[in-house]
């Protein structure tokens, strides 16, 4: 009777390791463009399991991009970019294009991983930064550029990825209308962390561009009121 | 060379032009269409797609404001249903028509002006007056202009049906101002792109047809509300209209220097001056002239036109969609502050001060100040003259694009729009015209640059930026002092 025990929970183990497989997968990040107007371009590459096991499990990958307040992923042109080229991603959250830094909140973006193309795969998401307040000297502000989350997650019932890691919900796909619980799961980072450089306003030309400015709007008006004075009806 | 082609092109009976900017603009509309399926960068501007998915919304009984950014009225996504169930490209066809409309609309205003002034010329032609051995040598504008008619008479055998009517000088100026409009590349592009700028445009010059053409003043008090309600900027011409319609308004031609207080006690009281000729008057402020506010009938209609149509769009609006359409349609173009660089003298200094508390009040008093004095002058000055009704808007909107807080190229369209009006009545020579073109141009280009390299390639140029935003705005008041200066002065010819 002992040695049955043992054996159901032998089998059931057995069971229960088959139906959770070890994702390995790495990525390498590059950032392109100078300026407000970047690109991360991302090369996604998964090396086990393998395409026949990925496939059979039926197990979606994405990337959890977090624009923090420096920075936006404008929704617009992700529409766009949905539309015309081969990729997928939805912005969660209100995106106001026009705030400063100091003025704005963080989002998020879903990068939708193709099942089709697994392997090697490369990824884009434009990103804009934002004007951060000027400051004394000015010079260049930093913004830091967080590291994309890998996420995973599996309908069928039994299969699951290994780990233990928390989950996160967000859309299902690119229409963002359902809500899927999503897997955090670890992978090989082939980068370094990366700050990008803004240039900010250098709040030591206030006085000069204060006097200079208003005075010249006032001048503008009075030269106009002195042609008025001359000129003919 | 180009002066005879240009001659023939003028002498073009003026629907054909129409024919011609219509078929120009089916051809943007399509190249649009096929490159916006190619291109990594879109033909069409963004903001056609946010009256899209605005009429989307609609259309489904929902609020225009559910679309993020959607910050017009909701007119528009009415406007715009057929571009969801009929094309979405109707959007792009319906202003394109609104833009040969406001064509037609300027040669109609530019016409009726041309027809007054000389007819008002030539009741008053022996009252020319003389100073000190110079005329003014007064042209007559409705006279058959004999060079256009050889020009005519070999371009008809040359090109058979082309050209099927007979101009007058006041015509051929008519038809330039339209051909201004119909042929800028500016407002090509911008009506193709799907810009719903010249709708705004169309209903000023409705306005000014309605109050100068057909004398219908509750009318053009409609339309002025309807074009507030539109676009927020047109407001600025409320009291240049109002004057216009004040009994203390006059018809005044000639040269300032030969000003002459008038001395009637008539002259004076003003009663009954709608139709008052006074040769000369010169604008400066008197205590008296605080009764210019007091209103006759006509102004008593024009307001009550224009707070009725502006009340009940406000009013159904609101009962439909809340303080989401008074925030987005009103209230955020007056709150707006964008500290990202753009073209306006203030941008840097907003910037700079941009979450800073401790900034005084004075400061947005002297950013205020200088264009609303500007604003009152223009508008009592220009606004009370009777044919210079269209150069007060030309000149107010000139303040207002120069002096705006805000200031992208689209503003531009503006000025565009109402700049052929008085054309006619600005002499300057074309090599003139050209240099102020090009010092224009110029100023936008050297802005451009430090712009490309802060914007592009992320390098620290903003104080350069700002001194670019300084010569561009002294372009601006250079080009509108150039323009007053040359308004409506004749050339003098020494005896």
């Amino acid at each position: 009777m002992y040695k049955l025990l043992v054996l159901i929970v032998i089998f059931v183990g057995i069971t229960v390791s088959e139906s959770c497989f070890k994702l390995d997968a790495s990525i390498s990040q590059k950032i392109e463009n100078e300026g407000f107007h970047r690109k991360i371009l991302w090369l996604f590459e998964l090396l086990a399991p393998k395409k026949e096991v990925w496939d059979e499990s039926g197990c979606t990958l994405s990337l959890l991009f977090q624009a923090n307040p420096g920075m936006y992923v404008y929704p617009d042109e992700i529409y766009d970019l949905n539309k015309k080229e081969n990729v997928s991603i939805y912005v969660v959250g209100d995106v106001n294009i026009e705030t400063p830094a100091h003025e704005s909140t963080s989002h998020k973006a879903f990068v939708f991983i193709d099942n089709n193309n697994l392997g090697k795969i490369s990824l884009q998401l434009p990103i804009h930064l934002r004007y951060q307040r000027a400051q004394i000297t000015g010079g260049y502000g930093k913004v830091y550029l967080r590291r994309p989350t890998l996420l995973a997650k599996c309908p069928k019932d039994g299969i699951e990825i290994c780990g233990n890691s928390k989950r996160i919900n967000g859309p299902c796909n690119v229409s963002g209308v359902e809500t899927c619980s999503w897997k955090n799961v670890t992978y090989q980072a082939l980068f370094e962390d990366v700050e990008l450089l803004v240039p900010i306003g250098d709040l030591d030309d206030y006085p000069i561009v204060a006097i200079f400015t208003l005075m010249l709007g006032c001048a503008g008006c009075i030269y106009m009121l002195s042609i008025l004075s001359t000129a003919s009806l | 060379m180009i002066g005879k082609f240009w001659n023939i092109f003028k002498n073009i009976h003026y629907l054909w032009h129409i024919i011609f900017a219509v078929i120009i603009r089916f051809c943007f509309i399509s190249y649009g269409l096929y490159h916006d399926q190619y291109a990594s960068v879109a033909y069409t501007d963004v903001d056609y797609k946010v009256f899209t998915d605005a009429s989307r919304h609609v259309l489904n009984y929902g609020s225009p404001y559910s679309r993020n950014t959607y910050r017009y009225s909701p007119l528009i996504a009415f406007f715009l249903i057929p571009n969801i169930t009929l094309h979405h490209a109707f959007g792009k066809v319906l202003f394109s028509f609104t833009d040969v409309i406001v064509g037609l609309l300027i040669r109609a205003i530019v016409l009726h002006s041309l027809k007054l002034y000389n007819g008002h010329k030539q009741k008053h032609e022996s009252k020319a007056p003389q100073v000190a051995g110079e005329t003014l040598k007064v042209e007559y504008l409705n006279k058959p202009n004999i060079k256009n008619i050889r020009y005519r008479k070999k371009s008809k055998r040359l090109e058979g049906q082309l050209i099927t009517t007979c101009k007058t000088e006041s015509e051929v100026q008519a038809d330039t101002s339209m051909l201004l409009w119909l042929y800028n590349p500016l407002s090509i592009a911008i009506a193709t792109r799907g810009n719903c700028d010249s709708i705004a445009g169309a209903l000023v010059l409705l306005t000014l047809y309605c109050l100068q053409c057909k004398q219908k003043y509750f009318l053009a008090g409609l339309c002025h509300g309807l074009s507030v309600h539109f676009r927020l900027y047109p407001l600025m011409y409320s009291l240049a209209f109002y004057m216009h319609l004040s009994k203390y308004s006059y018809y005044a031609t000639n040269n300032l220097f030969n000003y002459t207080e008038p001395k009637s006690k008539k002259q004076k009281d003003a009663k009954n001056a709608d139709n008052q000729i006074v040769e000369t008057r010169k604008t400066i402020f008197k205590k008296q002239y605080l009764m210019y506010l007091v209103p006759n009938t006509n102004q008593l209609r024009l307001v009550f036109g224009c707070l009725t149509s502006l009340v009940v769009l406000t009013s159904l609006f609101y009962y439909l969609y809340g303080y989401k359409f008074l925030y987005e349609t009103y209230i955020y173009h007056l709150v707006r502050k964008d500290t990202r660089h753009n073209f306006s003298l203030f941008f840097y200094l907003q910037y700079l001060t941009a979450g800073v508390k401790n900034i005084g009040m004075w400061q947005s008093v002297l950013i205020v100040l200088p264009q609303l004095i500007l604003l009152i002058v223009f508008s009592i000055r220009y606004g009370l003259n009777k044919f210079t009704l269209n150069f007060a808007i030309v000149t107010i909107t000139i303040t207002m694009v120069a002096y705006n807080t805000v200031l992208t190229s689209q503003y531009f369209i503006w000025i565009l729009v109402v700049l052929p009006l008085c054309i006619w009545q600005i002499k300057i020579t074309a090599g003139v015209a050209l240099f102020i073109m090009g010092i224009w141009f110029a100023a936008q280009a050297a802005w451009l640059v430090p712009a490309y390299f802060l914007e592009f390639q992320g390098k620290n140029t903003f104080l350069f930026v700002w001194l670019q935003s300084v010569s561009f705005f002294c372009a601006n008041i250079a080009i509108l002092g150039r323009l007053i200066m040359n308004f409506m002065s004749f050339r003098k010819v020494k005896m």
